[in-house]
């Protein structure tokens, strides 16, 4: 794609930019935040490799706990004469898989579809039953060689009632199988109950919000952008998981 | 905006990100007359402007970790200054109900008496493009944008915004050679 620039029309604009007065004051703000987190803490450097998933990394140990007290409950009545049978006959409630499959992007090949043939598994339909309206949609569906589904990955463009405007970026994958790319992800998350929300602005400004959830045999890794913090991201994530 | 510029606002905003408070002065210096321009060409009002490229400021150091130094730095923070100023029109326009796709002009609230020769003269050769050329033109030559980024902040296509160029190029340099006869509305 061609990004020449005219040289005339550059040193227009250079010239005006060249008389603009500059207003150093204007970053006043931000040096005293500067100089206040200093103080607070010495290094800024270990932040720099932290990733955006990894404040999920609470999880971990909240999980590790809660598969101590699932295997507890499930198995001292047993070592104390077979009361397991109280229970019943239900499997864990746990939903997720026992062991997971990886594959990589080269294992599978995507084909635009429609979205409507997906929304039994996608439930986009019932953002539109909730005063919301879908401007804009895109929908690919990834299948092995064999022709099994592994993924969906959806694009909506979402304008709420109010005209706050959302991106939402989904990927949907057959629960058992995970992306290799997805797996530090996936791992942190898939012991979640319900559905874990981070909001924070990124580096360009836009305010993200990033979920995961599981439903209807699929789980869900959500990118939702908005131009402010709001409750529109979070409610269009809670009726597609819901 | 000289390659040497873009390389020392790249290289501020790697100290900024190491806790280094004299380039962020030194970022300052050579960027906010233009974060202020652009934030002004978005809210057209100057108080507004200037908390936006205070926030933009806030924003880029609290971001400047995330920075990747092989980009451009300066378009990076044309980014976030726009996007912060559009994030403070949609509060405002919500209050006002007012549509914020009418807002992207390249302006200021100064009394055009004020304006230098140059600023006159940028003024009316962008008065011959259309809304959607002023846009992309403003965000090429003052922004740094590629055509991906302007396509991405507009919602268009890359072509869409290639042929909106490449047409606003013609004009203003009809313009210039004093080939113009009758402006678009709406600056």
């Amino acid at each position: 794609m061609m990004n020449k620039h005219d040289e005339t029309i550059q040193n227009l604009f250079d010239t005006y930019a060249e008389e603009l007065t500059p207003r150093v004051d204007l970053a006043e703000k931000a040096k005293m935040e500067m100089v206040a987190e200093k103080q607070a803490k010495p290094s800024v450097s270990a932040r720099k490799n932290s990733s955006f998933w990894l404040h999920f990394a609470w999880i971990t140990p909240v999980a590790a706990v809660f598969v101590a007290v699932i295997v507890v409950i499930f198995t001292l009545p047993t070592f104390i004469g077979g009361l397991g049978s109280l229970f019943g006959d239900d499997e864990s409630p746990s939903s997720k898989p026992a062991t997971v499959a990886y594959y990589s992007l080269a294992d599978v090949k995507g084909r635009s579809v429609s979205i409507d043939d997906y929304d039994n598994m996608l439930q986009v339909s019932r953002i539109k039953e909730n005063d919301y309206q879908i401007v804009g949609q895109r929908c690919y569906a990834f299948f092995t060689e064999q022709g099994e589904l592994r993924y969906i990955k959806a694009y909506l463009g979402v304008r709420s009632p109010d005209g706050t405007f959302t991106e939402v970026e989904l990927v949907a994958e057959v629960d058992g199988y995970v992306r290799e790319d997805l797996k530090d992800i996936y791992d942190l998350c898939s012991n979640l109950h319900r559905m874990g929300v981070d909001s924070r602005y990124d580096n360009s400004g836009e305010y993200v919000t990033q979920a995961y959830f599981a439903a209807r045999d699929l789980h869900f890794y959500v990118v939702a952008r908005n131009g402010m913090p709001n409750h529109v991201a979070t409610d269009i994530l809670e009726i597609i998981s819901a | 905006m000289t390659d040497e510029m873009r390389a020392q606002i790249n290289i501020f905003i790697v100290q900024i990100s190491q806790g280094n408070t004299y380039a962020l002065e030194g970022l300052s210096r050579l960027v906010s007359a233009r974060m202020l321009s652009i934030a002004l060409s978005v809210v057209k009002n100057r108080a507004t402007a200037e908390d936006v490229v205070q926030d933009s400021f806030l924003r880029i150091v609290r971001s400047a970790h995330l920075f990747k130094p092989q980009t451009n730095g300066y378009a990076w923070i044309c980014k976030i200054t726009q996007n912060v100023a559009l994030n403070a029109l949609r509060a405002e326009s919500r209050r006002r109900s007012e549509n914020i796709d009418d807002y992207f002009n390249l302006s200021s609230d100064d009394d055009v008496a004020e304006q230098s020769s140059t600023q006159a003269m940028l003024k009316q050769a962008m008065q011959c493009l259309t809304e959607f050329e002023k846009r992309v033109i403003y965000q090429k030559y003052f922004m740094d944008f590629t055509v991906r980024d302007s396509a991405k902040s507009l919602g268009k296509s890359k072509s869409a915004v290639q042929r909106a160029i490449v047409s606003a190029e013609e004009k203003i340099k009809i313009y210039l050679t004093g080939g113009t006869k009758s402006p678009n509305n709406g600056l």
